[in-house]
Parts: structure tokens; C-alpha cells; sequence
């Protein structure tokens, strides 16, 4: 039974997980604390972690009805992600685990988002093949077991969801941008303002967002909305225009690989309707498509909790050293 | 009663264990944007080199700044969790505390604020952030600055006619101060004396 941590955006985050079952999920958002900067300010999100991570970790703890004397191992993100965010969540796990006598598994949090796919009774068992697509990642990968995966194709340059987020504040949109853009898009129709799918054709497993939030700029300075029917219809193309980028690349990746087994995770398979077209790529395909449930796509510690089974714990006192790190060193394979 | 400090406030982490009234042991590192990784090991010696286990103490206290924002919130998130985990009461202590504890009446406390500015705590003024230049002006002739920020800008200080010890050691946090002053702490806030950097675009 692991109690993890996760600290490493703007979720403030603890969970208790007994193998694949999860026990408690507790995630403090701060989407609202952010939502008037317009995006994510890294020290005010790391002043609310301090003020969020004691009572979060006892309510994840009450909830799952135990207490930290039971638990087995402290499990806590290092990184990717804010440094002064991390830190927060870092240094708490330390001292949890210093001083209630557990040993400390030090977990990566994209490793994180792909265990998300190894919680519950769907859970789906390596070698597959992995869309992670959140605020700061648009990943293809290679999952080859429980702690392995490799970076088959990334965007080039904004993450799917930074596009959301951007393209939502071009909008005029509030921040989450994915949550406004799909609620704005459910009343328009995307056949009606069309945008260029990004990387369509294109060699390679890559993705890129920055050209269609150029185009949506471009498009709004142009021919502002008329109406709200209008607006509708440029939001609804706008998510096309990403979710169908996704789609193809990832039917790309399973081509170039045979994978017969596909998960997706991050924030942004949390996405209405690219949960709608996995469903029909997986009907069409026969291919198994998994995407992660709506409770594990966000941040959150159950996944931390999920990937730290595979990881070896670390005792007093090599758990003391264990420190933070601000950027991904992925592992790349080439096809 | 056995009390355990520490303050990563500064570019010196340090622990400390006291009990009634006498600093048993203390250990402190001076290495800038080491304190996440090295804090519990200096708490670890403290312990073992004051032949006490975490169960022995009755207060765990914390410097709650001003310094980086970042070494406060290590600082805190470390001593509230291993209060928590350990279910002992929990205390905050100004980092002034542990730069001012000791020295002289009437001394100033200067920690470094970065950007060319110092945190200062002076007799009769509220704490804030003041530029070297206008503190020295600020303050009469003769009065003691200590901490890392009287410090880094002695030059200035000095030439204003206030006094700068030479011993450096006179500048550092101490966590056996801290862990003395922590009977009179109280809840273990963040003292940042100082706005996140942030504009708000949309009205709250």
C-alpha cells in the first residue's frame, strides 16, 4: 500500500494505492487560483501546494482509511514539471517517509500518466502503444514494459494542451482552455470554419500545435466573430484541427509499429470528442484502445502511486539525496 | 524539552536540536539550491550527534523566512511533515530569529532578498524589502547589520558609517537560535515579504 504525492503543476494532489486498487484520490485544484493570469503562475502555484499538500495528504489518508504508520512506501513525483512546485511535494514525501520509518520511490511524471493506464480492472498490460497529451507533453510512446517506454514522435513545439489553453484565451475563453473550447465546440460546427490539420502528411511520428493557434489568431484578427454561432463554429474547427492531428498520428505510430494495443493519457484524453474518435478507430480497427478514465487523464496521484509498483523503493538513508528535476530525459527510439 | 529547527531560508541550510535552554547539536551546509536534497541529512546528524531519535522530541520548529521563496517552502514542507508523521506540535520562527538571536541590542537583521534588494528587520520598523542604498541612509551611524545580505552589500553599508562584523560567522542563520526562540513560535506561516511576480489579466 503506497501513499503518493504529486506536486509537480498546478494540481495539488495525494492518493492511497493498494496494487491496482485505488484507495483514495485526492486532487485540490488550483484552476480557479489561476484562472485570472490567464495560465499557470509558477510561484503562486507554489505557495498554494505549501498551504494545500498537509491537510491533502490527510485527507487521502482518512479517506482510504488508514494511517501513514500502515502504509508499506511513500511514493512522490521528482519530476518533470515547476521546480518550486515539485520542491514542495518533494521535500513533504522526504519527511513522511524519514519520519514515519518508510522507504521513498522517487517516480518520473510521465511514467506516471502512462501507470495510469494500469489502474483498475481495465487495466491494459505492455507492449502497447501510448498518446500522452496534457498542458506540457504530446508524446507517442513505445511502452515495452511496466518502467519502460520510448519517445516514438513529440510536438515540435506547444503541447496539445497548451493549444487548447492558448487557443481558448484567443477566444476569449476562460483558463483550463480545454474544458471552454469543448463546451463552446458542442454548439458549433467545425465543418463550417476549417482549419489545416498540423503535420498532415508529414514523414515521420512528430506533432506540432503553435501553426493552428497562428491560424486561429489569424483567422479572429481577419473575420471576428459575428455572433455566437459564429464563435461556435471557430472553436469547434479549432478542436478538429488538434484532435484529428492526434488521431492520424497516432494511426500513423500504430501502422509503423503493429502495436495492437493503444492507451491514452494526459488532460487532454479527458477531450470529449478525441474520446469519441478513439472509440471509432477502435471500432473500425479492431485495435484495443484504452483511455485512461476521466479521473486519472488530469494530474493527479493515483497514477504516481500506480507507477511506483514497478519502481524500486529507496531506504533510509539513499532516500535522503532524492531531490527534484525540472525537465524530461526521455529515452528516443527511431523506427 | 528537546527541540529539532531548521531553516533553509537562506544559502545556508542548517539544523539544530536544543533542549532545556542549551544547543545540543547542530549541523548546517552552505551550498545555494542544495537544501531540498540535503536538509533531513543535516537534521539526521543533529539527531545522532545529540543522541536523540525523532520519537525523544517534544517541538519541531521552523524558519519561516524571509529569504528564497523556494528554501522557505522546503523549509516548511519538510518540518510540518515530519511533524506530522511523527504527531509533534509544530512551530514557526521568523529567520531573523536566527540571525539576530545573540547579537547585540538595537542590531539590524539584513538577509539577502536577491534582486539587488534585502529583507531587514529593524528596531521600531515594520519587516519588508529595502534597497541597500535607502536602508543605509535609513539607519543611524554606528548600528550593527548582520545576516547574509549586511553581508553581500558591506561595501554600501560601510561607507554609510554603519557597522558590518568582520567574522562571518556572525552573519549565518543559526538553527540552534531558532531552536531555542521556537517556544515563543507560532504557527508555522511563510514569511515572503514580497508579491509572486504575476499580473492578473482577467478581474478576480
Amino acid at each position: 500500500m503506497i501513499l503518493a504525492i504529486e506536486t509537480s503543476c498546478d494540481e495539488t494532489c495525494a492518493a492511497v494505492v493498494d496494487g491496482t486498487a485505488v484507495l483514495a484520490n485526492v486532487v485540490a485544484s488550483q484552476a480557479l487560483l489561476h484562472r485570472r493570469f490567464g495560465g499557470v503562475v509558477p510561484e503562486v502555484a507554489s505557495r498554494r501546494h505549501l498551504e494545500l499538500v498537509g491537510p491533502v495528504v490527510q485527507a487521502a489518508l482518512a479517506d482510504a482509511g488508514v494511517t501513514l504508520a500502515e502504509v508499506t512506501a511513500v511514493a512522490v513525483t521528482v519530476g518533470p514539471g515547476l521546480i518550486g512546485a515539485l520542491l514542495v511535494g518533494v521535500s513533504a514525501a522526504k519527511a513522511y517517509a524519514y519520519g514515519a520509518g518508510k522507504p521513498l520511490i522517487a517516480v518520473d511524471h510521465l511514467h506516471g500518466h502512462v501507470a495510469s493506464l494500469f489502474l483498475g480492472p481495465d487495466a491494459i498490460e505492455p507492449p502497447f502503444l501510448c498518446l500522452l497529451a496534457s498542458g506540457g507533453h504530446t508524446l507517442l510512446l513505445d511502452v515495452s514494459d511496466h518502467r519502460t517506454f520510448h519517445v516514438l514522435g513529440r510536438s515540435l513545439d506547444d503541447a496539445a494542451g497548451e493549444a487548447f489553453d492558448k487557443g481558448a484565451r484567443l477566444l476569449g475563453l476562460g483558463y483550463p482552455g480545454g474544458v471552454a473550447i469543448e463546451a463552446l465546440a458542442r454548439n458549433g460546427r467545425a465543418t463550417r470554419a476549417t482549419f489545416t490539420i498540423p503535420m498532415a502528411g508529414r514523414d515521420g511520428l512528430d506533432l506540432s500545435f503553435s501553426g493552428v493557434k497562428t491560424a486561429l489568431a489569424t483567422r479572429l484578427a481577419a473575420r471576428p466573430p459575428a455572433s455566437d454561432d459564429d464563435r461556435a463554429d471557430v472553436a469547434a474547427g479549432y478542436q478538429e484541427a488538434i484532435v484529428e492531428s492526434l488521431v492520424s498520428r497516432l494511426e500513423r505510430a500504430l501502422k509503423m509499429t503493429g502495436h495492437q494495443r493503444v492507451g491514452v493519457v494526459g488532460g487532454v484524453a479527458a477531450n470529449g470528442r478525441l474520446r469519441a474518435r478513439l472509440a471509432a478507430l477502435a471500432e473500425r480497427s479492431g485495435i484495443t484502445v484504452r483511455v485512461a478514465p476521466l479521473a486519472y487523464c488530469g494530474d493527479n496521484a493515483a497514477m504516481i502511486g500506480s507507477a511506483a509498483r514497478f519502481l524500486e523503493p529507496q531506504p533510509f538513508p539513499a532516500l535522503l539525496a532524492i531531490d527534484a528535476y525540472p525537465r524530461a530525459t526521455l529515452k528516443v527510439k527511431s523506427l | 524539552m528537546p527541540v529539532l529547527a531548521i531553516d533553509t531560508a537562506t544559502n545556508r541550510a542548517c539544523a539544530a536540536v536544543s533542549d532545556r535552554g542549551v544547543v545540543l547539536a547542530e549541523h548546517a551546509l552552505d551550498a545555494p539550491g542544495e537544501a531540498a536534497r540535503a536538509v533531513l541529512g543535516l537534521v539526521d546528524g543533529a539527531l545522532h550527534d545529540a543522541a536523540l531519535t525523532l520519537a525523544e522530541l517534544e517541538l519541531i520548529a521552523v524558519g519561516t523566512g524571509p529569504g528564497s521563496f523556494t528554501g522557505i517552502r522546503i523549509g516548511i514542507a519538510t518540518a510540518a511533515a515530519l511533524a506530522a508523521a511523527t504527531s509533534k506540535p509544530i512551530a514557526g520562527v521568523t529567520t531573523f530569529a536566527g540571525v539576530l538571536h545573540g547579537r547585540d541590542v538595537g542590531s539590524v537583521g539584513v538577509i539577502d532578498a536577491r534582486r539587488g534588494e534585502v529583507f531587514v528587520r529593524a528596531p521600531g520598523r515594520a519587516d519588508r524589502a529595502w534597497s541597500p542604498a535607502a536602508l543605509a541612509e535609513a539607519l543611524a551611524p554606528h548600528t550593527v547589520v548582520v545576516g547574509d545580505g549586511a553581508l553581500r552589500y558591506r561595501e554600501v553599508f560601510r561607507a554609510a558609517g554603519l557597522v558590518v562584523p568582520d567574522d562571518a560567522a556572525r552573519h549565518v542563520v543559526s538553527a540552534g537560535a531558532l531552536a531555542l526562540a521556537a517556544l515563543a513560535g507560532a504557527a508555522p506561516t511563510p514569511t515572503y515579504l514580497r508579491d509572486p511576480d504575476a499580473i492578473a489579466t482577467v478581474p478576480a
